[in-house]
């Protein structure tokens, strides 16, 4: 059996192994909105319909632009580096803009309403971790379009000014990241009955936008460390057949190559894990009609 | 926690003031406190953002918030109440335990201020 191939399978096994671990992990909170749905009131559920059908859209909004966009880029012949580059950040950010840009579900009507005097800020609800991964990855990803750009790119790519780009793209996800979990700070609070449901609701949605935005910058990230990781072994080859090889040129490239690799499989489990989460909750809150519930809290 | 009632004859930015103004004289919301945007708390309370702008208006006029770029605070020095809190939180109780609405507990307590002394309870 070719070498090569038996690489690429046990690569794919890692890959799809990892992701359903990723996802599963990532999926836990969700699992347990949707077991207390048919138990909870009607303005939970209705709240937690709101953000599945919001999370829904942007998806939908975020794949549709990834498709138009790689006709595009295709038709403009564009490298394949820069458009893997360049199109995850992109339709990320667009579909986070969705997300921003749906406007908040009212508080439901009732009598006497209640309101906690702290402020929410953009995060709040959300899992430090992935948050500072978010964060941590824009940082990389611009620090290695930088390295990238400085360098003789003659095995990068001759379309350097996709770099620029790509650092346009990657300030831009992240800013449409911080718009999109502005949104679920600012969606009115339930009443304070439901507390927790409604803290796991903007757990529950904070968390898919940063699922989304650590997927589209890992597979960015993976780009730049794949396509830097080939330019430097190339350049390691070429030293080793001038006669003046250079080990720490090659092991970097390895490295880097590697850690690509890593990157990709990251990406594919936080694209899995945002996916699966959406659509499952959807599935949730439209099982609701079939199931009893007790009336709505007026207060 | 401030509470709106939709069905009350006062209206919701005087609501507001005065529940604020009170958790701030009680010392329940302490110097420097950050209180939520104008936005958010209109938005948990069913109301339009007018409504809360204004309470917040007339509280910065009095001088018991500020506002600046970092958002709505409680000024220092406002807290002028804390000695009577607990008394006041056991006559909500004790008005509550007799099933006095908030509204009738206040028209009592009204009843009870004259400008001259206070009757002593052994009286």
């Amino acid at each position: 059996m070719d070498r090569g191939l038996v690489v690429l399978s046990v690569v794919l096994g890692l890959s799809a192994v990892t992701s359903s671990v990723v996802a599963h992990r990532a999926l836990g909170p969700y699992r347990h909105v949707a077991r207390g749905l048919p138990r909870a009131p009607e303005d939970a559920t209705a709240a937690l319909r709101s953000s599945a059908l919001t999370s829904l859209v942007a998806l939908v909004a975020a794949v549709a632009v990834a498709a138009v966009t790689a006709v595009l880029v295709t038709a403009a012949s564009w490298e394949l580096m820069i458009a893997v580059l360049v199109i995850p950040m992109a339709s990320t950010m667009v579909g986070l803009a969705v997300y921003a840009a749906v406007p908040v579900r009212p508080a439901p009507p009732r009598v006497i309403a209640t309101a906690f005097l702290t402020p929410r800020r953009p995060g709040d609800d959300a899992p430090r971790m992935l948050a500072v991964l978010c964060v941590a990855l824009a940082a990389v990803l611009l620090v290695l379009l930088v390295a990238a750009s400085v360098q003789d790119t003659v095995f990068l790519t001759a379309q350097t000014w996709g770099l620029a780009v790509a650092a346009v793209a990657d300030a831009g996800v992240t800013a449409a990241a911080w718009c999109a979990l502005r949104r679920v700070a600012d969606q009115p609070a339930l009443p304070r009955e439901m507390q927790e449901v409604d803290r796991t609701i903007r757990g529950s949605a904070s968390r898919l936008v940063l699922l989304l935005t650590a997927s589209a910058l890992l597979a960015s990230t993976a780009t730049v460390t794949i396509a830097l990781g080939y330019a430097t072994t190339s350049r390691a080859a070429l030293a080793a057949a001038d006669g003046s090889p250079n080990a720490f040129l090659a092991v970097l490239g390895t490295g880097s190559t590697v850690a690509g690799v890593v990157a990709v499989i990251g990406a594919l489990g936080g694209f899995v894990a945002a996916v699966t989460a959406s659509v499952s909750l959807a599935r949730a809150t439209m099982s609701l009609d079939r199931a009893p519930r007790p009336a709505s809290v007026s207060a | 926690m401030i509470r709106l009632d939709h069905g009350s004859a006062v209206p919701p930015f005087e609501q507001i003031r005065s529940q604020l103004d009170g958790l701030i004289r009680v010392g329940a919301l302490a110097p420097g406190h950050r209180l939520p945007s104008v936005r958010q708390l209109a938005g948990d309370l069913s109301l339009g953002p007018g409504a809360v702008a204004r309470a917040y208006l007339e509280l910065e006029k009095a001088g018991v918030i500020a506002t600046s770029r970092r958002g709505t605070v409680v000024r220092s020095g406002q807290a002028t109440s804390v000695g009577i809190a607990p008394a006041a939180s056991d006559y909500a109780e004790t008005s509550r335990a007799a099933g006095l609405t908030e509204d009738e507990a206040v028209a009592a307590l009204r009843a009870l201020w004259p400008s001259g002394p206070l009757p002593s309870p052994a009286s």
